[in-house]
């Protein structure tokens, strides 16, 4: 009978926590400009900031479904991961070959704001987070899907869409604007493509 | 005096940004590292069941554990722990279960070889051993040859090489009774290498208990990673004793968009025993889903069906799972897997 009260009040305990746990992101909108036009950055064809509230609406709010969120230490100073869509479409050769090699955040003041990480960097992080068990699997298959690849080939006609983050210690919508600037290599020739952000409204 | 201070404010207000420093990555990867140096994570589990035994409806708690993992991390070297307490004895040394485990390693030569020591450290060669992994874990998801699953671990010293696809790990045993030979322990031993095919797959070979007459376990594991979606492994062990035993088993998967259809199954050769678990699962963004059918030639297993759902919210996961025994009578118990993590 004792045992029943103590999983009774660890139950409560837990909906306390889940109603803890559903707390509300404010969704700001941002605009996304890519500097130069189409043939200039091909295949890169757009670059979008997904702020906290649509990564989570996107991949979930919790670390076993979403591997773009950092999973922070009790009682430290945060860490964040900011997401990152990036789409690529190949309109003229038959097949292309396309390397990412760096990509760099700066905000207004020509600082840099946060670290790429690449796709092993992330499988990395989350195979040697002590926390995450057994989720690993569905995280690991989750980031060898959809996360930007380090080489891959595009054929004509096709889009492809990858997701991408940068660690950082401020969380990204803190800022007004920010500068993405990623260097890569399409059919070995190196390209360099910039992308605005900044917030709806500022200036 | 007031217009002074309020000019000078003015000044140092427009000299700021002119003033202001530029952050470089190398910055930004300090702070960065600075701050993650240290870790305290951990989860509280609850396991609370309904169970109908044929007779009676039973209410009770398979499990409530609170873990706590630490981590700290400086350049080459780096203390990992996690405190446990559970009503489950879980331990690895079968030992009271608070510290799971207690470790501190170096990387030396820019980590082509890593030194662990500690006690209960986890070692992650060996392939799940057919006879007797698979059937702790009879889950689809997690039967076949990964080299990421947290075995029981060992208390003592483990050395890692890696260089290039390769890697090797030598475990020794260091037994905590002060009248332990030398000779006892050099007999322990244990050696696994991985080896990495790029664009084919993972060879795992693994070799326990090396010296110990009529005592070796060898294991042998490879799997697939050439084919798109498809998941494949095959794994083989061995066991040395009065009378040796041999296991086999296979593990595939594949999947179409957000549906993975998988297939475990393990053989006790030596007793001709078996053990087959399919699978379909449905991965949305926050949530999933996954039902099938097991089946074991052991009568006190039976066969059964089962279904779990994995919901998400924040930093909770809740996960029923229905296990219906197709017994006779038909039993059945529902498991409410709750863990909150932080």
């Amino acid at each position: 009978m004792k045992k029943k009260y103590i999983i009774l009040f660890i139950l409560i305990v837990f909906f306390y926590f889940y109603l803890e746990s559903c707390e509300t992101l404010e969704n700001i909108s941002y605009n996304c400009k890519i500097i130069g036009n189409f043939e200039e950055n091909k295949p890169i064809e757009n670059i979008i900031f997904l702020n906290e509230y649509l990564n989570q609406k996107k991949f979930g709010t919790n670390i076993g479904t979403n591997p773009f969120i950092y999973d922070n230490s009790i009682g430290l100073n945060k860490i964040y991961f900011n997401l990152l869509e990036i789409s690529f479409y190949e309109n003229n050769d038959n097949e292309s070959k396309v390397e990412i090699l760096n990509a760099v955040v700066l905000d207004s003041n020509a600082n840099n704001i946060g670290i790429f990480m690449k796709k092993d960097d992330l499988i990395n992080y989350w195979e040697s987070n002590q926390n995450i068990g057994k989720e690993i699997v569905k995280l690991k298959r989750k980031i060898e899907n959809l996360y930007l690849p380090n080489n891959f080939r595009i054929k004509k006609g096709e889009k492809k869409i990858y997701y991408f983050v940068f660690k950082s210690i401020q969380k990204f919508e803190e800022f007004e604007k920010f500068i993405i600037t990623i260097k890569f290599s399409y059919n070995d020739k190196i390209k360099i493509v910039k992308t605005e952000i900044s917030k709806v409204n500022s200036k | 005096m007031k217009r002074i201070i309020l000019v000078l404010a003015l000044v140092l207000l427009v000299a700021l940004p002119v003033f202001a420093q530029e952050v470089t990555v190398e910055d930004l990867n300090k702070k960065l590292t600075a701050l993650a140096k240290y870790s305290w994570t951990g989860a509280v589990y609850l396991w609370p069941t309904f169970e109908y035994d044929g007779t009676d409806l039973l209410f009770y708690s398979g499990r409530y554990r609170l873990r706590m993992n630490f981590s700290y991390k400086d350049g080459i070297y780096g203390v990992f722990a996690r405190l446990q307490w559970s009503n489950t004895d879980m331990a690895p040394t079968g030992a009271v279960d608070i510290i799971k485990y207690a470790y501190g390693q170096v990387g030396l030569f820019n980590n082509m070889l890593i030194v662990r020591g500690g006690i209960g450290i986890p070692y992650s060669y060996t392939p799940w051993t057919a006879v007797g992994e698979n059937i702790v874990y009879v889950d689809p998801f997690f039967v076949g040859a990964k080299d990421n699953i947290v075995l029981a671990g060992i208390d003592g010293l483990k050395f890692d090489l890696n260089f290039g696809p390769a890697n090797i790990g030598i475990m020794v045993p260091v037994n905590q009774t002060a009248t332990t030979k030398l000779a006892d322990q050099i007999q322990d031993l244990a050696i696994g290498a991985k080896v990495n095919l790029e664009g084919i797959g993972v060879i795992y070979l693994c070799a326990e208990n090396l010296l110990v007459q009529n005592g070796l376990v060898f294991s042998a594991a490879f799997e697939l990673g050439a084919v798109e979606n498809l998941y494949a492994a095959a794994k083989f062990v061995y066991m040395a004793g009065a009378t040796a035993t041999m296991g086999f088993g296979v593990s595939a998967s594949y999947t179409i968009g957000s549906i993975m259809i998988a297939n475990d199954f393990v053989m006790d050769i030596t007793n001709s025993a078996f053990h087959d678990d399919i699978a379909v699962f449905y991965f949305a963004d926050t949530w999933d889903v996954y039902a099938g059918f097991a089946y074991d030639s052991d009568p006190t297993v039976g066969n059964y069906i089962f279904a779990y759902f994995d919901y998400y919210a924040g930093k909770f996961t809740l996960t029923p799972y229905l296990k219906i025994n197709l017994g006779n009578p038909v039993t059945f118990a529902l498991t409410f897997y709750m863990t909150y993590a932080f």
